[in-house]
């Protein structure tokens, strides 16, 4: 589904460069679920939101599904993101002054959808979420379990292929986390790739597949167990 | 209020903390209180400021205060006074300890070194012997007048000086006491100086020298209106007696006035105006700052403005408030452990209002350096050339100082009531969120923008009404085309001219000037187009009858031959007046539409005769030759609809009084200005020229009260609009910058930037509306206070509400598409990292 080569990305910082990202090469698989694992500061964040295409500053190779992204223009990217990919954050985002209904209904109000076929889908989506009760509620009168329910739930809306999760249980107790991976994992059954960044051990045990980051370099994938560390990371 | 000393001291260091919010919120106040100090030092100078004299809050005024300039020869008058009735009130009045009488003349010419220098001509002012006894004035220098130097025509040759003439011309020399300059070339002896501050008592107009009224015939020569009853001129000034008010001051004078219209001065009218006078009223208000014909042109727009400008400094108050409120969202930490450390929300809000007040005295102080520029090109746009008493006073200080002060607490109110409403515990624990996002405390923000777009509109609404309606007047028909007219106002009676000799003059000057370069044909008349003087008479119809005196009246004026073809006046009926109506020949009048329907209504008056109500007149009638089509040709008829009036061969008066050239050019009126004045000296030197002018320039000093309105009201819309359109810019900006993560969010959810952008142009849009919508009715009902000022449209004139409309629509949808562009390019990964 998505290969990544040579991978790099950085910040100016002074006079130099902080490297977050360095050589990543990376293949996704259609129907994979991917944990990204690593210290803080590791390049996690950073890995996701190059998956994501909310970054546009990366070198390297980018390819989705064939497609070349890296030769592709802001405009064609976020057209791209728009139609692919899903995102569900650690706190959520929901808008405050929307209700559950209008915060599941957002990322198809950007969509040319007819009115009436997104409220079909929003009410499809409220009901497999089991959230049609709090549909005019907002999101200061939901739990935080409930908040990040609705949050995927308006990241799957429109059935991307691609699920990208940034710590989506960081802000969770164990028992709303523990909720919230199952849907997850339906999700990934039900044929969505799902690549999340998680410190936690039991959630990485919900996926199929676990890379390591660290300092910015992919350090280990359970998938290639052959994968060998950079000699700068292993020297130190 | 503990701590006071406390609270200036941190809220300069506020201040100083935050070098761009202080420059911008004094800049905003300083446009506002600047703007509203110049426009009150006008009005201080030209309404408030009382005259430098003794005690002047027992000065009343007798008459018209705003008629100083005027002259009649009619029907006498009790707005301004002849010289026989103001004996009659002096001499016989119970009111007052004395009644003074003066007049001006602005072009005296003053040989003040016998020859040496060429001379000036300046402004002088005729006064009564009690003059200076009355204002209770001492002199500079010499001695002022008294009773013994206003005593028979002529017979009193001296000259008191203006202190600022005395300054410039000899350098406050007393040397020049008992020396003798010439007035019009007639010797007069300096005998004194008058005070330092006193101009004259006519605001605006500086006298450079002062004669006693008995001297009238050498300043205005030829002319002697002392004994004439029928001769208004003077403007009196009354001091009251202990305990009597203005009201009891007039009461009295009119029952005088009665008494004298039945005793010896009535003897002197005719039995016309005898009846004429019966019903007039003469009028007493109070007199301390002076007389003003400035005051009657420029009162109503210069309050007018002061509302505008008042509204101007609201918007600019809303700015800093809004200002004020966006940093109030920053300071909720401080505020809370204020709170917690035992701060009161009384000694919190002494220190936030101690904050706001000190804005408010910055942008009073900067705004007085502002005020000083403003006043200049406030008297500049004014177009006057009057010398007003602009040096801010006690009034001025207070004035700004107390709208400093007002401006400060008003401003500084409602943000400060919104800190004081943190909570404490969430503000502590979590203050960079509570600096992230403004919240509710915003929401004050944007109703305050809305109501700003409101008061802009009805600004700016008052404006394009007063342009549209200036545009109207002047664009107005005229009833002849005024592009190639020049006209010139001779006054040869002052060079000695008889009756007789000013009418071969005046067909010189037309052999003359027509052979002239750059002009076409000339013509004359005694009052002609736009020269500043009227005539009317009462006249007798044989078949008319009369209910009121009014309907017997009409306007005149005696013209030369051709004068309606050189003029452009179209003839609708019958013929122009010849060079063959001579005095020798039947007496002919060419009437206008408006008295051919007024007096002939459904006949054909070509062939009728008429006759002046005047026993020099009766017997004498004057035969219709022609109908002229209704013409406006005084700045008093300009915004009315055009009045009977009928047009006598120049020739066949007995006494024309004056003459006013009318030449056409050939090209533009300007090229020929030169020619015509040349011209004019060539006929005869000593001719003195009232001025040489193209109409054009004529018509608009006549509406320059109205040009000048409009131009400052023009101008403070734009103040307002932009105030306003910065104010929404700052709230949007700031609405955006809190709503960040909202829009990192939204473009992480496929938001594309348009969508955005449309996102933000769409609120600050709302807030428009929202303020257009309140701002409608507001400024419909407000614009029914400029009624009296429109000509050709009404207060509720839709083009200038939809095009004001539209403008206001305009430049808020540019101030909102800033921050809009802005918010589009938020790059969402960076957004997203707020949390």
């Amino acid at each position: 589904m998505i290969q990544l080569k040579n991978i790099e990305r950085s910040y100016k910082a002074g006079a130099g460069q902080t490297w977050v990202l360095r050589r990543v090469n990376l293949e996704i698989r259609e129907g994979e679920f991917i944990t990204i694992m690593g210290p803080s500061g590791a390049g996690k964040s950073s890995l996701l939101n190059v998956l994501a295409l909310l970054d546009d500053a990366w070198q390297g190779e980018y390819w989705f599904r064939d497609e070349a992204v890296h030769e592709m223009k802001r405009k064609q990217r976020a057209e791209l993101a728009k139609r692919n990919i899903g995102m569900v954050f650690q706190s959520y985002h929901l808008l405050d002054d929307l209700t559950v209904q209008e915060n599941i209904d957002l990322p198809l109000s950007y969509k040319d959808i007819p009115r009436r076929e997104r409220q079909s889908l929003v009410a499809d989506t409220l009901d497999r979420f089991q959230i049609v009760a709090k549909k005019d509620l907002y999101p200061n009168q939901l739990s935080g379990g409930q908040q990040q329910l609705v949050g995927i739930a308006r990241a799957v809306i429109h059935k991307p292929p691609l699920l990208l999760a940034d710590e989506p249980t960081g802000n969770l107790h164990s028992g709303q986390a523990k909720e919230i991976m199952e849907l997850f994992r339906g999700l990934n059954q039900q044929g969505t790739t799902i690549v999340q960044v998680t410190h936690s051990e039991t959630n990485a045990g919900y996926g199929s597949r676990t890379i390591q980051l660290r300092d910015g370099w992919l350090v280990g994938d359970t998938a290639n167990p052959a994968l060998t560390q950079p000699a700068e990371v292993s020297a130190s | 209020m503990t701590g006071l000393l406390q609270d200036f001291r941190y809220g300069i260091r506020q201040l100083r903390k935050s070098p761009g919010f202080t420059v911008v919120a004094v800049i905003t106040l300083a446009l506002g209180i600047g703007a509203n100090t110049a426009i009150f030092t006008v009005v201080n100078g030209l309404l408030l400021k009382m005259l430098p004299v003794k005690d002047p809050q027992q000065l009343v005024v007798v008459g018209d205060p705003t008629r100083a300039n005027s002259r009649s020869s009619g029907t006498p008058r009790t707005d301004v006074f002849s010289y026989p009735l103001y004996k009659e009130l002096r001499d016989r009045n119970a009111v007052f300890t004395g009644l003074c009488a003066g007049a001006t003349d602005h072009r005296i010419e003053v040989d003040a070194d016998q020859g040496q220098s060429a001379g000036e001509k300046l402004n002088g002012r005729m006064v009564s012997g009690n003059y200076f006894p009355v204002l209770g004035l001492e002199p500079a220098a010499g001695r002022l007048f008294s009773d013994a130097d206003d005593t028979t025509e002529s017979a009193n040759p001296v000259v008191v000086l203006g202190y600022e003439y005395w300054k410039r011309k000899f350098a406050l020399s007393s040397a020049v006491i008992g020396k003798d300059i010439r007035l019009n070339g007639y010797p007069f002896t300096v005998v004194g100086v008058a005070p330092a501050g006193f101009d004259g008592d006519v605001v605006g107009e500086r006298m450079a020298l002062f004669v006693p009224l008995s001297m009238q015939p050498q300043i205005v020569r030829g002319r002697h209106w002392r004994n004439a009853p029928n001769n208004s001129w003077l403007s009196l000034l009354g001091r009251l007696k202990s305990n009597v008010t203005p009201a009891q001051a007039g009461a009295n004078l009119n029952i005088v006035f009665q008494q004298a219209v039945k005793g010896d001065y009535g003897a002197t009218l005719s039995s016309d105006d005898r009846k004429a006078v019966h019903d007039l009223h003469i009028s007493v208000a109070s007199g301390g700052n002076g007389l003003s014909d400035l005051r009657g042109d420029y009162r109503i727009p210069l309050l007018l403005l002061m509302g505008i400008i008042g509204l101007v400094l609201l918007i600019a108050c809303v700015n800093v408030a809004n200002l004020l409120l966006a940093r109030a969202s920053s300071r909720d930490r401080e505020i809370a452990l204020r709170l917690a450390l035992g701060a009161t929300q009384g000694r919190l809000l002494q220190q936030l209002l101690t904050e706001s007040v000190l804005l408010g005295v910055l942008g009073g102080v900067t705004g007085s350096l502002l005020a000083i520029w403003g006043v200049r090109l406030l008297v500049e746009l004014l177009g006057s050339h009057a010398t007003l008493p602009l040096v801010p006073d006690w009034r001025v200080l207070a004035f700004t100082i107390t709208i400093s002060l007002l401006t400060g607490l008003i401003f500084g109110l409602m943000p400060a009531l919104q800190t004081l409403k943190v909570r404490v515990t969430p503000a502590l624990r979590n203050a960079t969120r509570a600096a992230a996002e403004p919240g509710a405390k915003f929401s004050w923000s944007k109703g305050l923008i809305a109501g700003q777009v409101a008061v802009s509109l009805l600004v700016l609404f008052s404006a394009g009404l007063l342009v549209r309606s200036l545009q109207k007047l002047m664009t107005q028909s005229f009833g002849y085309s005024r592009d190639h007219l020049v006209i010139a106002r001779l006054d040869p009676t002052s060079a000695g001219y008889s009756n007789e000799t000013m009418k071969l003059l005046a067909q010189e000057l037309v052999v003359r000037l027509t052979s002239a370069p750059g002009v076409r044909a000339v013509t004359y008349s005694t009052n002609g187009l736009f020269a500043g003087s009227e005539s009317s008479d009462a006249i007798i119809v044989p078949g008319f009858s009369a209910s009121s005196p009014s309907e017997r009246s009409a306007l005149e004026d005696y013209v030369g031959p051709d004068y309606f073809g050189v003029v452009g006046i179209p003839i609708l009926t019958g013929r122009d007046i010849r060079a063959q109506d001579t005095p020798t020949s039947n007496r002919v009048a060419v009437v206008n539409e408006a008295m051919a329907k007024h007096y002939f209504a459904g006949q054909d008056p070509i062939g009728r005769q008429f006759m002046i109500d005047d026993p020099d007149w009766l017997n004498k009638p004057i035969t219709i030759v022609g109908i002229s089509r209704d013409a406006k040709d005084h700045s008093s008829g300009m915004r009315e609809e055009v009045k009977p009036r009928f047009y006598m061969a120049f020739q066949q008066v007995p006494e024309p009084d004056q003459i006013v050239i009318e030449a056409q050019a050939s090209g533009p009126p300007s090229g020929a200005i030169a020619n015509v004045q040349a011209q004019i000296k060539g006929a005869d030197p000593r001719l003195p020229i009232s001025f040489v002018e193209a109409l054009d320039i004529l018509v608009r000093d006549s509406a320059g009260d109205q040009i000048a309105l409009a131009k400052l009201s023009t101008f403070f819309a734009g103040l307002a609009l932009l105030l306003a359109c910065v104010g929404l810019y700052g709230v949007i900006s700031y609405t955006v910058a809190g709503r960040t993560r909202e829009i990192g969010v939204r473009m992480a959810l496929g938001a594309r930037r348009i969508d955005v952008m449309g996102l933000v142009l769409r609120e600050s849009m709302l807030l428009v509306t929202i303020g257009l919508v309140t701002g409608i009715p507001l400024a419909l009902a407000s614009a029914r206070l400029l009624h009296s000022f429109l000509f050709g449209l009404k207060s509720t004139d839709p083009f200038s509400l939809i095009a004001v409309i539209l403008l206001l629509g305009l430049v808020a949808a540019i101030a909102g598409f800033i921050p809009a562009r802005r918010a589009a390019r938020i790059n969402p990964m960076v957004a997203l990292r707020y949390e």
